[in-house]
């Protein structure tokens, strides 16, 4: 009985599709696009992955003239007002400004020392003399 | 199994239209038969086929070579499309209808009468049993697949699928000499 069974199951092996649907099915599937993930895992057609790039590298080139184009202005040109504190010649003044006060502050105490030691001298001086 | 199948697919993974072109001749009536047997239907059975091999070279790129033939995950592209056309389908198809398609199988003539009756009850038994019974009985006994490469179409363990058979071919006598 199962062999019977199994014969006629391997009748069922002779089926075959109709020769003009292969041959129709075969070209539609071959003339469309294969399918790629982009970079967020997303299934694409390859002809949309080059738009998306040509898309991406476009608004990159935009945005890289746009930050270049920015630091060919100084800001002195932008402003119509010219900050003092950003002023070069005002900077280095302050600069020269700042050491020459060290330095005066360094001799102030040095001399202030130098009268101390000689108020020492003189009291040593005369506790001698007695 | 294609000599040479795993460069085929290698250079269509890449793009190139003929080696897909060997693998969908190859490939083309055994999925045609495993759909048929299943939806009953001959143009329900080209559209769905069209769709399998269409889903498979637009998505190449995501098969993976476990060392299983090409079928397997073509079978498994099958399975997915005929469960998807029952959900989406109101009415299934009159199973009492001898199909064109088995007339063809043989010739119709007096001594092969039987022959074609016969056919006709086997199909229709096996549109009775569970999907995975269905898928199966097929696989083994019509496309000769090995316990191994249904295992690896239905996401099954050799073991389960040895289960399955043996009570598929059960449930199938049952089903044929039930009504004798």
């Amino acid at each position: 009985m199962e062999e019977g069974l199994m014969k006629i199951l391997k009748e069922l092996k002779s089926i075959r599709p109709e020769e003009g649907f292969i041959k129709r099915s075969r070209q539609i599937i071959l003339a469309s696009p294969q399918l790629r993930r982009n970079l967020l895992g997303i299934k694409i057609s390859i002809f949309e992955s080059f738009r998306l790039a040509a898309a991406v590298g476009l608004a990159s080139a935009l945005i890289f003239v746009a930050l270049g184009g920015v630091s060919f202005f100084s800001i002195k040109n932008l402003s119509p007002m010219i900050l003092s504190s950003l002023n070069d010649e005002n900077i280095k003044a302050e600069e020269a400004k700042v050491n020459f006060e060290i330095q005066l502050g360094e001799v102030t105490y040095n001399l202030g020392e130098e009268k101390e030691i000689g108020a020492k001298i003189d009291e040593l001086l005369k506790d001698l003399s007695l | 199994m294609i000599e040479g199948e795993d460069r085929l697919i290698r250079r269509a993974r890449n793009g190139e239209m003929e080696p897909f072109g060997q693998l969908y001749d190859h490939y083309i009536a055994p999925i045609y038969r495993f759909i048929l047997v299943k939806v009953t239907n001959k143009h329900e059975a080209e559209d769905l086929t069209h769709d399998v091999f269409l889903s498979a070279w637009q998505n190449l790129k995501s098969y993976k070579h476990k060392g299983f033939p090409f079928s397997s995950w073509l079978y498994q592209i099958a399975r997915n499309k005929v469960i998807d056309h029952y959900r989406t389908k109101k009415n299934h198809s009159n199973f009492e209808n001898v199909d064109e398609e088995l007339l063809q199988v043989a010739d119709v003539s007096e001594t092969n009468l039987n022959t074609v009756l016969e056919l006709e009850q086997v199909k229709t038994a096996v549109a009775n049993l569970s999907s995975e019974q269905q898928d199966v009985i097929i696989m083994k006994f019509v496309e000769d697949l090995s316990n191994e490469e249904i295992a690896e179409a239905l996401g099954k363990t050799e073991g389960a699928v040895r289960l399955l058979q043996h009570r598929a071919v059960n449930n199938l006598k049952t089903l044929l000499w039930k009504k004798d």
